[in-house]
Protein backbone atom coordinates (compact mmCIF):
# COMPACT_ATOMS: atom_id res chain seq x y z
CA UNK A 1 0.00 0.00 0.00
CA UNK A 2 1.72 3.97 -0.97
CA UNK A 3 0.25 6.51 -0.21
CA UNK A 4 -1.87 8.43 -2.60
CA UNK A 5 0.12 11.88 -4.20
CA UNK A 6 -0.89 14.98 -1.82
CA UNK A 7 -3.56 16.68 -4.34
CA UNK A 8 -2.39 20.06 -6.10
CA UNK A 9 -3.33 23.16 -4.39
CA UNK A 10 -3.82 26.15 -7.02
CA UNK A 11 -6.02 29.17 -7.37
CA UNK A 12 -6.31 30.02 -11.18
CA UNK A 13 -7.31 33.36 -12.56
CA UNK A 14 -10.63 34.11 -12.56
CA UNK A 15 -12.96 34.42 -15.93
CA UNK A 16 -12.23 37.15 -18.03
CA UNK A 17 -16.44 37.47 -18.28
CA UNK A 18 -19.27 37.35 -15.54
CA UNK A 19 -21.00 35.01 -17.54
CA UNK A 20 -24.69 35.85 -18.27
CA UNK A 21 -25.87 38.11 -21.37
CA UNK A 22 -23.81 40.99 -21.44
CA UNK A 23 -25.26 44.50 -22.61
CA UNK A 24 -23.74 48.02 -23.08
CA UNK A 25 -25.12 49.85 -20.29
CA UNK A 26 -26.31 52.87 -22.60
CA UNK A 27 -28.83 50.49 -24.22
CA UNK A 28 -29.89 48.91 -21.24
CA UNK A 29 -30.61 52.81 -19.75
CA UNK A 30 -31.89 53.93 -22.48
CA UNK A 31 -34.83 51.09 -22.83
CA UNK A 32 -35.57 51.27 -19.25
CA UNK A 33 -36.04 54.74 -19.50
CA UNK A 34 -38.39 54.95 -22.19
CA UNK A 35 -40.02 51.84 -20.89
CA UNK A 36 -40.82 53.83 -17.57
CA UNK A 37 -41.54 56.70 -18.98
CA UNK A 38 -44.38 55.60 -21.64
CA UNK A 39 -45.54 53.54 -18.79
CA UNK A 40 -45.92 56.57 -16.07
CA UNK A 41 -47.27 58.87 -18.93
CA UNK A 42 -50.28 56.31 -19.67
CA UNK A 43 -51.01 55.91 -16.42
CA UNK A 44 -51.18 59.21 -15.80
CA UNK A 45 -53.17 60.75 -19.02
CA UNK A 46 -55.17 57.82 -17.73
CA UNK A 47 -55.52 58.99 -14.60
CA UNK A 48 -56.32 62.26 -15.38
CA UNK A 49 -59.04 61.46 -17.91
CA UNK A 50 -60.87 59.78 -15.13
CA UNK A 51 -60.58 62.85 -13.03
CA UNK A 52 -61.82 65.33 -15.71
CA UNK A 53 -64.58 62.46 -16.45
CA UNK A 54 -65.26 62.23 -12.47
CA UNK A 55 -65.26 65.62 -11.68
CA UNK A 56 -68.49 66.84 -12.63
CA UNK A 57 -70.27 63.71 -10.72
CA UNK A 58 -68.71 64.33 -7.83
CA UNK A 59 -71.43 66.44 -5.94
CA UNK A 60 -70.61 70.25 -5.68
CA UNK A 61 -71.59 69.92 -1.65
CA UNK A 62 -68.16 67.64 -1.28
CA UNK A 63 -66.35 70.65 -2.84
CA UNK A 64 -67.90 73.03 -0.40
CA UNK A 65 -67.51 71.26 2.55
CA UNK A 66 -63.76 70.82 1.92
CA UNK A 67 -63.68 74.85 1.56
CA UNK A 68 -65.29 75.52 4.93
CA UNK A 69 -62.79 73.42 6.07
CA UNK A 70 -59.76 75.03 4.72
CA UNK A 71 -60.87 78.80 4.02
CA UNK A 72 -64.02 79.52 6.35
CA UNK A 73 -66.03 82.86 4.83
CA UNK A 74 -65.02 86.09 6.51
CA UNK A 75 -67.69 87.22 8.69
CA UNK A 76 -68.13 91.26 7.32
CA UNK A 77 -66.37 91.48 3.36
CA UNK A 78 -64.93 94.62 3.05
CA UNK A 79 -66.39 97.33 0.81
CA UNK A 80 -64.12 95.70 -2.33
CA UNK A 81 -64.86 92.15 -1.13
CA UNK A 82 -68.37 93.24 -1.33
CA UNK A 83 -68.24 94.93 -4.94
CA UNK A 84 -66.03 92.13 -6.63
CA UNK A 85 -68.81 89.52 -4.83
CA UNK A 86 -71.50 91.87 -6.93
CA UNK A 87 -69.56 92.13 -10.37
CA UNK A 88 -69.55 88.07 -10.30
CA UNK A 89 -72.71 87.52 -9.57
CA UNK A 90 -73.83 89.90 -12.38
CA UNK A 91 -71.26 87.90 -14.46
CA UNK A 92 -72.10 84.16 -13.12
CA UNK A 93 -76.10 85.34 -13.73
CA UNK A 94 -75.44 85.04 -17.36
CA UNK A 95 -73.33 81.38 -17.47
CA UNK A 96 -75.69 78.92 -16.32
CA UNK A 97 -74.11 77.48 -12.81
CA UNK A 98 -76.05 74.75 -11.30
CA UNK A 99 -78.14 75.89 -8.78
CA UNK A 100 -75.95 74.57 -5.41
CA UNK A 101 -72.96 76.88 -6.91
CA UNK A 102 -71.97 79.71 -4.88
CA UNK A 103 -69.36 81.61 -5.74
CA UNK A 104 -66.96 83.61 -2.76
CA UNK A 105 -64.98 85.97 -4.17
CA UNK A 106 -61.87 87.75 -2.19
CA UNK A 107 -58.89 90.02 -2.72
CA UNK A 108 -55.51 89.40 -2.01
CA UNK A 109 -53.20 92.57 -0.55
CA UNK A 110 -50.32 90.27 -3.39
CA UNK A 111 -48.97 92.52 -5.46
CA UNK A 112 -48.76 89.70 -8.09
CA UNK A 113 -50.75 90.08 -11.27
CA UNK A 114 -53.12 86.79 -11.06
CA UNK A 115 -56.15 85.60 -9.85
CA UNK A 116 -57.44 82.04 -9.33
CA UNK A 117 -60.59 79.84 -8.59
CA UNK A 118 -60.34 76.94 -6.05
CA UNK A 119 -62.68 74.71 -4.48
CA UNK A 120 -66.06 75.54 -3.67
CA UNK A 121 -66.29 77.94 -5.63
CA UNK A 122 -63.95 80.35 -4.07
CA UNK A 123 -61.77 83.00 -6.60
CA UNK A 124 -59.49 85.05 -5.02
CA UNK A 125 -57.90 87.70 -6.89
CA UNK A 126 -54.79 89.31 -5.87
CA UNK A 127 -54.41 93.59 -6.02
CA UNK A 128 -51.35 93.37 -8.46
CA UNK A 129 -54.20 92.04 -10.88
CA UNK A 130 -56.77 94.39 -9.98
CA UNK A 131 -54.02 97.50 -10.00
CA UNK A 132 -53.38 96.67 -13.64
CA UNK A 133 -56.97 96.34 -14.71
CA UNK A 134 -58.54 99.25 -16.31
CA UNK A 135 -62.44 98.77 -16.95
CA UNK A 136 -65.10 97.35 -15.38
CA UNK A 137 -65.63 95.26 -18.71
CA UNK A 138 -61.82 93.64 -18.39
CA UNK A 139 -62.54 92.74 -14.47
CA UNK A 140 -65.51 90.69 -15.46
CA UNK A 141 -64.05 89.06 -18.40
CA UNK A 142 -61.32 88.06 -15.45
CA UNK A 143 -64.18 86.65 -12.98
CA UNK A 144 -66.14 85.01 -15.84
CA UNK A 145 -62.76 83.53 -16.79
CA UNK A 146 -62.35 81.74 -12.93
CA UNK A 147 -65.82 81.25 -12.84
CA UNK A 148 -66.16 79.09 -16.19
CA UNK A 149 -63.18 76.94 -13.94
CA UNK A 150 -65.91 76.84 -11.12
CA UNK A 151 -68.78 75.97 -13.59
CA UNK A 152 -66.83 73.10 -15.48
CA UNK A 153 -65.57 71.64 -11.93
CA UNK A 154 -61.82 71.98 -13.33
CA UNK A 155 -60.68 72.55 -9.24
CA UNK A 156 -62.25 69.25 -8.75
CA UNK A 157 -60.67 67.24 -11.51
CA UNK A 158 -57.23 68.85 -10.94
CA UNK A 159 -57.56 67.94 -7.19
CA UNK A 160 -58.21 64.31 -8.14
CA UNK A 161 -55.78 63.95 -10.71
CA UNK A 162 -53.15 65.39 -8.78
CA UNK A 163 -53.43 63.17 -5.84
CA UNK A 164 -53.84 60.05 -8.10
CA UNK A 165 -50.95 60.93 -10.11
CA UNK A 166 -48.35 61.65 -7.00
CA UNK A 167 -50.12 58.61 -5.58
CA UNK A 168 -48.94 56.49 -8.36
CA UNK A 169 -45.40 58.28 -8.38
CA UNK A 170 -45.14 57.42 -4.74
CA UNK A 171 -45.35 53.82 -5.18
CA UNK A 172 -43.22 53.76 -8.91
CA UNK A 173 -40.31 55.98 -7.27
CA UNK A 174 -40.13 54.10 -3.90
CA UNK A 175 -38.46 51.21 -6.04
CA UNK A 176 -37.35 53.46 -8.94
CA UNK A 177 -34.80 55.35 -6.42
CA UNK A 178 -34.66 59.03 -5.65
CA UNK A 179 -32.40 60.13 -8.68
CA UNK A 180 -35.70 58.83 -10.88
CA UNK A 181 -38.23 60.37 -8.54
CA UNK A 182 -37.47 63.75 -9.79
CA UNK A 183 -37.26 62.76 -13.38
CA UNK A 184 -40.99 60.58 -13.11
CA UNK A 185 -42.45 63.40 -11.45
CA UNK A 186 -41.14 65.78 -14.47
CA UNK A 187 -42.81 63.98 -16.83
CA UNK A 188 -45.85 63.40 -15.21
CA UNK A 189 -46.27 67.01 -14.81
CA UNK A 190 -45.67 67.18 -18.44
CA UNK A 191 -48.07 65.55 -19.66
CA UNK A 192 -50.60 67.00 -17.32
CA UNK A 193 -49.55 70.25 -18.69
CA UNK A 194 -51.40 69.62 -21.45
CA UNK A 195 -55.09 68.89 -19.52
CA UNK A 196 -54.09 72.76 -17.65
CA UNK A 197 -53.65 74.18 -21.22
CA UNK A 198 -56.98 72.40 -22.34
CA UNK A 199 -58.42 73.74 -19.55
CA UNK A 200 -57.43 77.27 -20.01
CA UNK A 201 -59.09 77.50 -23.38
CA UNK A 202 -62.05 75.93 -22.39
CA UNK A 203 -62.84 78.78 -19.69
CA UNK A 204 -61.38 81.10 -22.53
CA UNK A 205 -64.31 80.14 -24.48
CA UNK A 206 -66.57 80.69 -21.56
CA UNK A 207 -65.99 83.86 -20.58
CA UNK A 208 -66.22 85.35 -23.97
CA UNK A 209 -69.59 83.70 -24.12
CA UNK A 210 -70.50 85.16 -20.63
CA UNK A 211 -68.89 89.04 -21.98
CA UNK A 212 -71.27 88.40 -25.23
CA UNK A 213 -73.95 88.06 -23.41
CA UNK A 214 -73.58 90.81 -20.43
CA UNK A 215 -71.69 93.54 -22.29
CA UNK A 216 -72.81 92.45 -26.08
CA UNK A 217 -68.77 92.43 -27.18
CA UNK A 218 -65.87 91.02 -26.46
CA UNK A 219 -63.85 94.20 -25.45
CA UNK A 220 -63.54 93.53 -21.92
CA UNK A 221 -61.71 90.43 -22.44
CA UNK A 222 -59.55 91.05 -25.54
CA UNK A 223 -58.71 93.99 -23.03
CA UNK A 224 -57.59 92.20 -20.07
CA UNK A 225 -55.11 89.81 -22.45
CA UNK A 226 -53.83 93.08 -23.51
CA UNK A 227 -52.95 94.08 -20.43
CA UNK A 228 -51.85 90.36 -19.40
CA UNK A 229 -49.22 90.50 -22.16
CA UNK A 230 -47.48 93.95 -21.36
CA UNK A 231 -47.42 92.73 -17.71
CA UNK A 232 -45.51 89.38 -19.15
CA UNK A 233 -43.49 91.46 -21.69
CA UNK A 234 -41.36 91.10 -24.23
CA UNK A 235 -38.91 87.89 -23.15
CA UNK A 236 -42.73 85.97 -22.30
CA UNK A 237 -42.14 83.79 -25.23
CA UNK A 238 -40.89 80.26 -24.65
CA UNK A 239 -42.36 76.78 -25.38
CA UNK A 240 -46.29 76.35 -24.65
CA UNK A 241 -45.63 72.79 -24.29
CA UNK A 242 -43.89 73.71 -20.71
CA UNK A 243 -46.86 76.34 -19.80
CA UNK A 244 -49.60 75.47 -17.62
CA UNK A 245 -51.62 78.47 -19.65
CA UNK A 246 -51.47 78.68 -23.49
CA UNK A 247 -49.06 81.34 -24.60
CA UNK A 248 -51.19 84.72 -24.09
CA UNK A 249 -50.50 85.55 -27.60
CA UNK A 250 -52.56 82.53 -28.72
CA UNK A 251 -55.12 83.43 -26.27
CA UNK A 252 -55.88 86.37 -27.54
CA UNK A 253 -55.95 84.77 -30.95
CA UNK A 254 -58.33 81.96 -30.24
CA UNK A 255 -60.41 84.51 -28.45
CA UNK A 256 -60.61 86.77 -31.79
CA UNK A 257 -61.20 83.97 -33.96
CA UNK A 258 -63.73 82.30 -32.04
CA UNK A 259 -65.68 86.05 -31.23
CA UNK A 260 -65.50 86.16 -35.14
CA UNK A 261 -67.03 82.87 -35.64
CA UNK A 262 -69.83 83.81 -33.36
CA UNK A 263 -70.56 87.14 -34.77
CA UNK A 264 -69.20 89.71 -31.06
CA UNK A 265 -67.95 92.37 -31.97
CA UNK A 266 -63.93 92.46 -30.62
CA UNK A 267 -64.92 96.25 -29.53
CA UNK A 268 -66.99 98.46 -27.88
CA UNK A 269 -67.08 100.91 -25.05
CA UNK A 270 -65.32 100.50 -21.80
CA UNK A 271 -66.57 101.49 -18.66
CA UNK A 272 -63.73 102.53 -15.99
CA UNK A 273 -63.82 100.58 -12.54
CA UNK A 274 -65.80 101.71 -9.85
CA UNK A 275 -63.70 103.57 -6.73
CA UNK A 276 -63.66 100.64 -4.15
CA UNK A 277 -62.48 98.13 -7.29
CA UNK A 278 -59.46 100.96 -7.85
CA UNK A 279 -55.86 100.33 -6.57
CA UNK A 280 -53.19 102.34 -6.25
CA UNK A 281 -50.54 100.55 -8.95
CA UNK A 282 -47.59 98.59 -6.77
CA UNK A 283 -43.77 100.17 -6.33
CA UNK A 284 -41.92 97.95 -8.02
CA UNK B 1 -33.64 79.88 -25.22
CA UNK B 2 -32.10 81.00 -21.85
CA UNK B 3 -35.70 80.47 -20.62
CA UNK B 4 -36.08 76.68 -21.61
CA UNK B 5 -32.87 76.16 -19.64
CA UNK B 6 -33.77 77.49 -16.66
CA UNK B 7 -37.41 76.00 -16.87
CA UNK B 8 -35.58 72.49 -17.44
CA UNK B 9 -32.71 73.20 -14.98
CA UNK B 10 -33.52 69.85 -12.95
CA UNK B 11 -33.36 67.47 -16.24
CA UNK B 12 -29.77 68.52 -17.22
CA UNK B 13 -28.86 68.70 -13.99
CA UNK B 14 -29.60 65.02 -13.74
CA UNK B 15 -28.86 64.51 -16.89
CA UNK B 16 -24.87 65.70 -16.25
CA UNK B 17 -24.72 64.21 -13.09
CA UNK B 18 -25.63 60.68 -15.07
CA UNK B 19 -23.39 61.67 -17.34
CA UNK B 20 -20.44 62.00 -15.02
CA UNK B 21 -21.27 58.90 -13.13
CA UNK B 22 -21.35 57.27 -16.18
CA UNK B 23 -18.02 58.35 -17.80
CA UNK B 24 -16.04 58.24 -14.41
CA UNK B 25 -17.36 55.53 -13.10
CA UNK B 26 -16.50 53.22 -15.95
CA UNK B 27 -13.00 54.78 -16.57
CA UNK B 28 -12.41 54.32 -13.22
CA UNK B 29 -13.98 50.28 -13.27
CA UNK B 30 -11.26 49.84 -16.15
CA UNK B 31 -8.47 50.82 -14.40
CA UNK B 32 -9.83 48.69 -11.18
CA UNK B 33 -10.03 45.38 -13.50
CA UNK B 34 -6.73 45.57 -14.93
CA UNK B 35 -4.91 46.41 -11.59
CA UNK B 36 -6.69 43.15 -10.63
CA UNK B 37 -5.37 40.93 -12.91
CA UNK B 38 -1.59 42.15 -12.21
CA UNK B 39 -2.06 41.73 -8.96
CA UNK B 40 -3.74 38.39 -9.35
CA UNK B 41 -0.72 37.09 -11.17
CA UNK B 42 1.55 38.68 -8.87
CA UNK B 43 -0.40 36.67 -5.95
CA UNK B 44 -0.76 33.27 -7.74
CA UNK B 45 1.70 31.79 -5.40
CA UNK B 46 -0.95 32.34 -2.45
CA UNK B 47 -3.65 30.05 -2.68
CA UNK B 48 -6.92 30.60 -1.15
CA UNK B 49 -9.71 27.46 -0.31
CA UNK B 50 -12.85 27.61 0.95
CA UNK B 51 -12.33 23.87 2.35
CA UNK B 52 -13.11 23.48 6.12
CA UNK B 53 -10.06 21.06 6.64
CA UNK B 54 -6.62 20.90 6.24
CA UNK B 55 -6.14 19.56 2.78
CA UNK B 56 -4.25 16.03 2.83
CA UNK B 57 -0.51 15.87 2.41
CA UNK B 58 -0.29 19.51 4.47
CA UNK B 59 1.22 19.66 7.42
CA UNK B 60 0.81 22.88 9.29
CA UNK B 61 3.10 24.18 11.50
CA UNK B 62 0.31 27.28 12.87
CA UNK B 63 -2.43 29.53 11.61
CA UNK B 64 -3.40 32.62 11.98
CA UNK B 65 -6.65 35.02 10.88
CA UNK B 66 -6.42 36.78 8.15
CA UNK B 67 -9.22 39.06 6.25
CA UNK B 68 -9.17 41.55 3.56
CA UNK B 69 -11.82 44.25 3.47
CA UNK B 70 -13.29 46.84 1.15
CA UNK B 71 -15.81 49.23 0.90
CA UNK B 72 -17.13 50.30 -2.43
CA UNK B 73 -19.82 52.62 -3.57
CA UNK B 74 -21.92 52.58 -6.73
CA UNK B 75 -21.84 55.46 -8.54
CA UNK B 76 -24.77 57.73 -10.04
CA UNK B 77 -25.17 55.80 -13.69
CA UNK B 78 -25.17 52.18 -11.90
CA UNK B 79 -27.63 53.53 -9.41
CA UNK B 80 -29.80 55.45 -11.82
CA UNK B 81 -30.09 52.33 -13.95
CA UNK B 82 -30.57 49.99 -11.38
CA UNK B 83 -33.41 52.04 -10.26
CA UNK B 84 -35.15 51.54 -13.08
CA UNK B 85 -33.82 47.63 -13.03
CA UNK B 86 -36.13 47.57 -10.12
CA UNK B 87 -39.45 48.43 -12.00
CA UNK B 88 -38.52 45.78 -14.54
CA UNK B 89 -36.33 42.99 -13.36
CA UNK B 90 -33.67 41.27 -14.73
CA UNK B 91 -29.92 41.09 -13.95
CA UNK B 92 -27.97 44.22 -12.39
CA UNK B 93 -25.08 44.39 -14.74
CA UNK B 94 -23.82 47.21 -12.93
CA UNK B 95 -23.99 46.11 -9.46
CA UNK B 96 -22.76 42.59 -10.87
CA UNK B 97 -19.54 43.96 -12.21
CA UNK B 98 -19.17 46.27 -8.74
CA UNK B 99 -19.98 43.15 -6.92
CA UNK B 100 -17.43 41.06 -8.51
CA UNK B 101 -14.57 43.59 -8.39
CA UNK B 102 -15.29 44.20 -4.54
CA UNK B 103 -15.27 40.64 -4.38
CA UNK B 104 -11.75 39.84 -5.95
CA UNK B 105 -10.14 43.30 -4.67
CA UNK B 106 -11.21 42.05 -0.72
CA UNK B 107 -9.53 38.18 -1.71
CA UNK B 108 -6.48 39.88 -2.99
CA UNK B 109 -6.19 42.06 0.22
CA UNK B 110 -6.56 38.95 1.82
CA UNK B 111 -3.71 37.21 0.27
CA UNK B 112 -1.06 39.78 0.85
CA UNK B 113 -1.74 39.80 4.48
CA UNK B 114 -1.39 35.75 4.42
CA UNK B 115 1.90 36.04 2.39
CA UNK B 116 2.50 39.56 5.21
CA UNK B 117 2.33 36.98 7.69
CA UNK B 118 4.31 34.21 6.10
CA UNK B 119 1.84 31.90 5.00
CA UNK B 120 1.15 30.16 1.36
CA UNK B 121 -2.04 28.60 2.00
CA UNK B 122 -5.56 29.83 3.38
CA UNK B 123 -8.68 27.68 4.00
CA UNK B 124 -12.16 28.17 4.85
CA UNK B 125 -12.37 31.42 2.97
CA UNK B 126 -15.19 32.89 3.53
CA UNK B 127 -17.09 36.21 2.07
CA UNK B 128 -19.03 38.44 3.98
CA UNK B 129 -21.44 41.23 2.61
CA UNK B 130 -22.62 44.30 4.46
CA UNK B 131 -24.32 47.46 2.86
CA UNK B 132 -23.52 50.42 4.83
CA UNK B 133 -25.96 52.81 5.43
CA UNK B 134 -26.48 56.36 4.93
CA UNK B 135 -26.80 57.29 1.17
CA UNK B 136 -29.23 57.32 -1.24
CA UNK B 137 -26.16 56.03 -3.46
CA UNK B 138 -25.69 52.42 -1.88
CA UNK B 139 -22.50 51.36 -1.01
CA UNK B 140 -21.24 47.94 0.56
CA UNK B 141 -18.38 46.59 2.41
CA UNK B 142 -17.12 42.83 1.62
CA UNK B 143 -15.01 41.30 3.23
CA UNK B 144 -13.00 37.65 3.15
CA UNK B 145 -11.69 35.85 6.21
CA UNK B 146 -10.24 33.14 6.49
CA UNK B 147 -7.34 30.16 8.22
CA UNK B 148 -4.20 31.03 7.13
CA UNK B 149 -1.73 28.27 7.26
CA UNK B 150 2.42 28.30 7.81
CA UNK B 151 3.74 25.40 6.40
CA UNK B 152 7.31 24.38 6.89
CA UNK B 153 8.85 24.66 3.92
Amino acid sequence: MTEPPAPRLENRLPAEDLGGPEEHPLRELAWLLLATLAVVLVVTLLLAWSARWLAPRVPFSVELALAEKLMPVPARPTPRQASLQALAERVAAQMALAPDMVLVVSDDPSPLVNAYATVGGRIRVFEGLLARVESEEALAALLAHEIAHVKHRHVAANLGRGLAVSLVLGVVSTDAGAAAQGLLGDAAGLALLGYSREQEAEADAEALRAMAALHGHAGGLLALFETLGRQEGAGAGGLELLRTHPLTTSRLQAIEADATARGIPLRGALSPLPDDLRVAPHKP
Amino acid sequence: MLDFFLQTANLWLLLALVSVGYVVGRSLEKRHYASLRVRERELLDVVALSTRYVPPGVAPSGATLVSGSVVVSSDYFKTFVAGFRNLFGGPMRGYETLLERARREALLRLKLRAREAGARLVIGVRFHTTRVAGSSTPSVEVMAFGTALFTPA
